[in-house]
């Protein structure tokens, strides 16, 4: 750097308009070196290499050989793949939308500027900045059949006669974890459509109000279309969450009861780095890739080009 | 839009607001007040769970409240043998090299896409940017594969390459956001000074402070919360940062889990991100807006 410095102000003196360029080119190539470096070796190289795998008998120890598109046909037989992608897309469709409306309520609530009310946003985006892992740690202790509060609660309020096996329970497993994700993704949701209401202009929904149109009624077709792509940003961002997740299942249900709480990512997992069949967690890695691709692609289609709303 | 809120008579907009405010001022004031309590719960309740002594931590049912509030699962704490400390420092360390690795590698692309565009620089940007759409959770095997070979799995650095890589593409594009708003009056009248590369860095960069300052807390926020990465990269249980520490806890050393050390240890886990969080809170909005946080 120091070097290039010195030579820089030489050129300079000399003001030859040609040489600084190359020599710009140069700088210019260097500044982005570590970043390319960096993707071309942890993200170019591992995505090709990941459809590369996908063709081979890959163990995880041994040697590996050529498979053609044996693990694909494998995918398509694959009851518990099946499973796990199905389970991963109900997942997906449970939470996007209460995630949806619940941050849309929280942001309509905490979009107000009284005093105080940085606190209560505090309160509701907290879950977001923690990570699922140490949700996860927290929810399981207040889910013990036993000695979690969860249970107390429920009982002192007389909703349940006595608590249960939460997360190693059918249906209510799905639902423990559905709401431990809605309380970590809905101040995310929120933080995004309250940005999305403030760009609403205020006198247009004052007009309507004067005409006399109903609160519900302003929302619905005069904001929600006004803050396309703050919608946009927050359901993809949740699908995609839902669609990838992983840390709360393995750590909340650990796929209990009997493998039915397994998603896409986890049996990836499972594959992978239990079973050691790292040629077939490849092909199904490649398959969730493109269902992801998909969801990304909605996202770009759907958000607003420039000079639109 | 903006031109149109601006435009706005300022005494219009008090009227409206205030008139609202007659409107449900005490309702608003309790929903609000339910609805954090509500999100809050969760971590109050561990809190309170953490201060119980362990003789009321195993009581069945559990007590809302710690009858004789005690640090005593903060002192006493240690996972499978090693102190938190060790467990914690593994995760400073890691958040940290990958915070500085990030904002000083996705500093200096961006510098150089914005200032110093070379042929093929748009290619390698959006290389970058399409980096965004694929979530490191589909390439997990074949980056464990690739760096097996580099024998860098089982390795903090190993880790600390990961989280970097996939920070890289927003942090680049953050920061890279700052400098194109920089005027080129500024770039030319630092070349007319004969200032190098160097010089021009160091003239942008408290410019692009609030681009890098955005990058790096959500780079903290990926490092510090962490666990598939971790858990798939590292075997040795003494190099696990927290999220995956925390569950040898739950195996426990007879079968059953001490909640009242695991909920401490939830709440030490958390308290940096609350206060980075609070802290920060005008970066955190705006990353989000950018679409961080995958």
């Amino acid at each position: 750097m120091m070097t290039q410095h010195v030579r820089g102000q030489t050129a300079a003196a000399r003001g030859p308009a040609r040489r600084w360029r190359s020599r710009d080119r140069l700088t210019g190539i260097l500044l982005v070196a570590p970043a390319a470096i960096l993707i071309a070796g942890l993200f170019v190289v591992p995505l090709v290499l990941d459809g590369w795998m996908s063709l081979h008998r890959w163990p995880i120890l041994g040697p590996h050989s050529l498979a053609g598109l044996a693990n694909y046909r494998e995918l398509f037989d694959d009851s518990g793949v099946r499973h796990a992608l199905l389970f991963t897309a109900v997942f997906t469709a449970v939470i996007v939308p209460l995630v949806f409306v619940g941050g849309l309520a929280l942001a309509t609530l905490m979009q107000q500027s009284r005093p105080g009310v940085a606190i209560f946003r505090a309160a509701i985006i907290v879950p977001v900045t923690i990570g699922f892992a140490t949700a996860s740690y927290l929810w399981l202790s207040l889910l013990d059949p036993s000695t979690g509060i969860f249970g107390r609660i429920l009982v002192d309020v007389r909703l349940v006669g006595q608590p249960v096996n939460w997360l190693n329970t059918s249906g209510l497993a799905l639902l423990m974890v559905v709401i431990v994700t809605v309380w970590k993704l809905a101040g995310f949701a929120m933080i995004v459509l309250m940005n999305g209401l403030q760009a609403v202009p205020s006198d247009v929904e004052e007009a309507a109000r004067i005409d006399g149109a109903s609160r519900l009624r302003i929302l619905w077709r005069i904001k929600l279309p006004l803050m396309r792509r703050s919608i946009v940003l927050a359901v993809i961002f949740v699908a995609l969450a839902g669609f990838l997740s992983f840390d709360q299942f393995y750590l909340l249900t650990g796929g209990a009861p009997d493998g039915s709480t397994v998603t896409a990512v986890y049996r990836i997992y499972d594959t992978a780095f239990v079973q050691g069949n790292l040629g077939y967690a490849a092909a199904l890695s490649i398959v969730l890739l493109a269902l992801v691709l998909v969801i990304t692609g909605f996202e770009l289609a759907l958000l607003p080009r420039k000079g639109e709303v | 839009m903006l031109a149109v809120r601006g435009g706005r008579p300022a005494a219009a907009r008090r009227q409206a607001t205030s008139r609202r405010r007659a409107l449900a001022g005490g309702t608003w004031y309790a929903a609000a007040a339910c609805v954090a309590l509500l999100f809050a719960s969760p971590l109050l309740f561990g809190l309170l769970d953490s201060l119980k002594s362990p003789a009321e931590a195993v009581q069945i049912p559990p007590s809302y409240f710690p009858h004789h509030p005690t640090l005593g699962n903060y002192t006493s704490l240690s996972v499978g043998g090693l102190g938190i400390g060790h467990f914690l420092l593994n995760s400073v360390l890691v958040s940290a090299a990958t915070v500085v690795g990030t904002v000083i590698i996705a500093g200096l692309a961006a510098f150089g896409f914005a200032r110093y565009p070379f042929r093929g620089s748009r290619a390698v940007f959006l290389v970058m940017l399409a980096a965004i759409m694929v979530p490191f959770q589909v390439l997990m095997v074949p980056m464990y594969t690739v760096l097996n070979r580099l024998s860098l799995t089982n390795s903090l650095l190993g880790v600390v390459l990961v989280l970097t890589t996939f920070q890289l593409p927003f942090a680049t594009f953050v920061i890279q956001n700052s400098f194109s708003a920089i005027p080129d009056e500024l770039w030319e009248a630092a070349a007319v000074d004969g200032a190098g590369v160097w010089r021009s860095l160091r003239l942008a960069l408290p410019l692009a402070r609030a681009g890098m300052i955005t990058a790096g807390l959500f780079a903290f926020f990926t490092a510090w919360n962490e666990f598939f990465i971790v858990l798939i990269l590292l075997s040795d249980e003494p190099k696990y940062t927290m999220p995956v520490a925390l569950t040898t806890l739950l195996t426990g050393t007879l079968g059953s889990i001490h909640w009242g050390i695991l909920n401490a240890s939830v709440v030490i886990t958390a308290l940096p991100c609350l206060v980075l969080y609070a802290v920060l809170q005008r970066h955190f909005v705006r990353g989000v807006m950018a679409g961080m946080g995958h």
